[in-house]
């Protein structure tokens, strides 16, 4: 959550910074320590849901660096909380940061405990915005601000030192101290101590003094320099300053024009002449800082703003679904609606149908599905029923054909109807065979039996063999028979058999009998 | 955040407002839920009504199409007597009429009893119950073209009797036809089909 307030504690002042589409503007303030800090409070109470942020500039503060193992994430608080209790017992307003690991131990990290270590002011000041109930998102210093400054105004060859000087709003001086890319500490010189705007001689002499404040044993020189990046120091040309340097080999000096480095810094405004207070307020938007020296209490209301925003944030999605689900339910009640009066309609149309077709036609008749299943059995009925009249011109035609037959006997009867209804006294052994192969595919078989004679018969078994065949074949002809066998022929030609004859004077009673079975379809069933 | 860290007051007079629209909300969607609902089931109910009309009249068109195309052949069954009661005194009586008037030197005749006909071809549901008699019918002909007349005149009797089956023998092989005398010996079965009503069936049958 971006701060729309910044409340911005220096030593002799507190102001506060409010968000104005493009950049911070001070709206508010009071002097300490003696200042009312009532008209910045009914400002902030105008603005309840609004996150404030502090950035407290002042000389009590203090920075360590320390080692301390890897550990994990839990045990690694735990570590920090007791170390940085050890270092600064007299605060609550502390935090730590970590850096890196140690380049010739893996297992070390080197850990920047940072520490208030005088805060009445900013403890009243947090008492009376936790009374207003304003949500106080963070509580950090401008060294904690300043590693954004470190990497994109420092020059393009950077030295190994580096050292962030700002003039802040009050006239004093603010000396943040770098190795490489980590914060090695920070000190804020007042501003009856500190060089005056222009006095870079008296300036540098300053530098050397917080160097070894910062490291006793970093020495600067032309090998080992310190890049100094001064900001908002009025009165001087940054081109000028930068191209003249310090006279000192050990450090150089870079002064960024100030409408590049806000560029660089992303910032809307150009950096104002001695006044850095407004840059790290407004580097408090776009960055995080290294730390927050907030406690939890202190932060209290800033959680239960969070949860604010956040139940409101699921109100407002769940009572945009409710309004999606209402407009659709709308949509449906008047489709659905409109669909019952079109059913209610066809409703309305069908009854009218069915009175007067109920009424008139069907009254008093017979049930007329009734009569479709009456008249299906009839049809299947007729259907399978046998024709004698087809049968007996089927059998006279070939009679006609074979003027030598004679016929004695005719018998039709339909197999299936002789397995069905378990005639006995049918021939058990041929008419059983020829059920069961007619029910094979469900269809119904006529079994036609002829008996007869081959006449005149003169004692030519061959010739009356080939008449009984002609007769056969004649039979076969018609595209209802299915198979023609003889059952008895004139002679018994069966070579498992025993076959024997007689010649005698009396040629009359020799005779050229034969049984032939036919098997038809029945009349309706297709060929 | 503990519980003691909780300021209800600040929490509800930030929530408040969202908290009333949610409700407010709410309560739209839930009174436009229960209208659809009831909507809804109207409709439903509304067009399960129209199905089963569709569906009565759907049987309404197919009782007038089956009546349009069967009524005459039921007509026509029912008055010949194959639709209802078997015509079984009407048959004997038509039997002896046959063979009175084709002069047949004998005819004898012996119905079973009626019971149900079943057939493959005659699909349940599809088909109406179907009851048969056997008729056995010995004969005794003069000419074979006797058996085809009585046969077609015993197809005109109530009921319409079907032939099933029938043997035709002649009686002598080696002597001529005699005019008058019993020259062929025939038996034959006839099925005597009946469709009953189905509400005498269901009056039979009142499980069913």
């Amino acid at each position: 959550m971006k701060p729309q307030h910044v409340i911005h504690l220096a030593g002799g002042s507190v102001v506060l910074y409010t968000w104005d589409r493009q950049s911070y503007v001070p709206v508010s303030g009071y002097d300490l320590p003696d200042g009312d800090p009532a008209t910045l409070l009914a400002y902030l109470r105008q603005t309840t849901a609004a996150v404030v942020a502090i950035v407290v500039d002042v000389l009590e503060e203090e920075h360590t660096r320390d080692t301390m193992a890897s550990l994990g994430r839990r045990d690694r608080e735990a570590m920090l909380a007791r170390k940085l209790a050890r270092a600064f017992p007299r605060t609550s307003y502390r935090t730590a940061a970590i850096q890196a690991r140690l380049p010739d131990d893996a297992h070390s990290t080197r850990v920047l405990l940072s520490g208030l270590t005088k805060a009445e002011h900013l403890q009243a000041l947090l008492g009376l915005l936790a009374a207003a109930r304003v949500p106080v998102a963070s509580v950090c210093s401008p060294a904690l601000l300043s590693r954004p400054l470190l990497e994109k105004l420092r020059p393009a060859d950077p030295a190994d030192a580096t050292l962030i000087v700002s003039r802040q709003r009050e006239g004093s001086l603010r000396l943040t101290f770098f190795r490489g890319r980590h914060l090695v500490g920070s000190r804020l010189m007042r501003r009856s101590l500190a060089a005056p705007p222009g006095d870079l001689e008296r300036l540098v002499r300053q530098l050397e003094e917080s160097v070894r404040y910062f490291d006793a044993a970093f020495a600067p020189s032309a090998s080992n320099p310190v890049d100094v990046v001064l900001l908002c120091e009025p009165g001087i040309d940054p081109a000028e300053a930068t191209a003249r340097g310090t006279d000192h080999e050990g450090f150089r000096l870079v002064v960024p024009d100030p409408a590049a480095a806000a560029s660089k810094l992303g910032l809307k405004v150009a950096l104002q002449a001695g006044n850095a207070d407004l840059l790290f307020v407004e580097l408090l938007r776009r960055q995080s800082p290294a730390g927050n020296f907030a406690q939890a209490s202190d932060r209290r209301y800033f959680h239960l703003h969070r949860l604010q925003v956040f139940g409101k944030a699921a109100c407002v999605a769940l009572a945009a679904g409710a309004l999606l689900g209402s407009v659709l339910n709308v949509v449906g009640i008047v489709e659905t609606t409109q669909a019952t009066a079109d059913t209610r309609s066809a409703i309305a149309d069908l009854t009218g149908q069915l009175d007067t077709g109920t009424s008139g036609e069907l009254a008093g008749a017979a049930d007329p599905l009734e009569m479709q299943r009456v008249a299906a059995s009839w049809q299947a009925i007729q259907s399978h029923s046998v024709k004698p009249r087809a049968i007996l011109s089927l059998v006279s035609a070939a009679v006609d054909n074979n003027p030598d037959i004679q016929l004695e006997a005719i018998e039709w009867l339909p197999v299936q109807a002789v397995a069905a209804t378990g005639d006995t006294n049918a021939a058990p052994d041929e008419t059983t065979v020829e059920a069961a192969d007619s029910n094979a595919d469900g269809k119904q078989r006529l079994r036609l039996t002829l008996r007869g004679r081959v006449e005149p018969f003169d004692g030519n078994y061959p010739l009356a063999f080939l008449s009984v065949r002609t007769f056969m074949q004649a039979l076969s002809i018609d595209p209802r028979v299915l198979s023609v066998n003889a059952v008895k022929e004139p002679l018994d030609l069966n070579l498992q058999s025993t076959l024997s004859g007689e010649l005698t004077a009396e040629r009359k009673t020799e005779k050229a009998g034969f049984t032939i079975n036919v098997l038809l379809r029945v009349a309706d069933e297709p060929a | 955040m503990n519980q003691r860290d909780l300021d209800w007051a600040y929490l509800r007079q930030g929530l408040q407002s969202a908290a009333l629209l949610l409700l407010a909300c709410g309560v739209v969607w839930g009174a436009t839920t229960a209208y659809r609902t009831r909507v809804t089931a109207t409709q439903a109910d509304d067009q399960q009504t129209l199905n089963s009309l569709e569906a009565e009249r759907n049987e309404l068109t197919e009782r007038r199409d089956a009546r349009r195309k069967f009524a005459w052949i039921f007509k026509q069954l029912s008055m010949n007597g194959v639709v209802g009661e078997e015509q079984r005194l009407a048959l004997v009586q038509a039997t002896r009429a046959a063979g009175r008037e084709l002069r047949l030197p004998y005819l004898r005749y012996t119905t079973g009893p009626q019971q149900p006909f079943e057939a493959p071809w005659l699909v349940p549901g599809v088909a109406a119950p179907v009851r048969v008699s056997l008729m056995d019918l010995q004969l005794g002909l003069v000419h074979e073209l006797d058996l085809l007349r009585l046969l077609e005149q015993l197809n005109e009797a109530p009921g319409r009797p079907e032939v099933r089956s029938c043997s035709l023998e002649l009686l002598g092989v080696d002597k001529a036809a005699e005019p008058d005398k019993t020259n062929l010996g025939g038996n034959c079965q006839l099925a005597m089909y009946s469709i009953p009503r189905e509400s005498t069936l269901v009056a039979a049958n009142p499980e069913n």
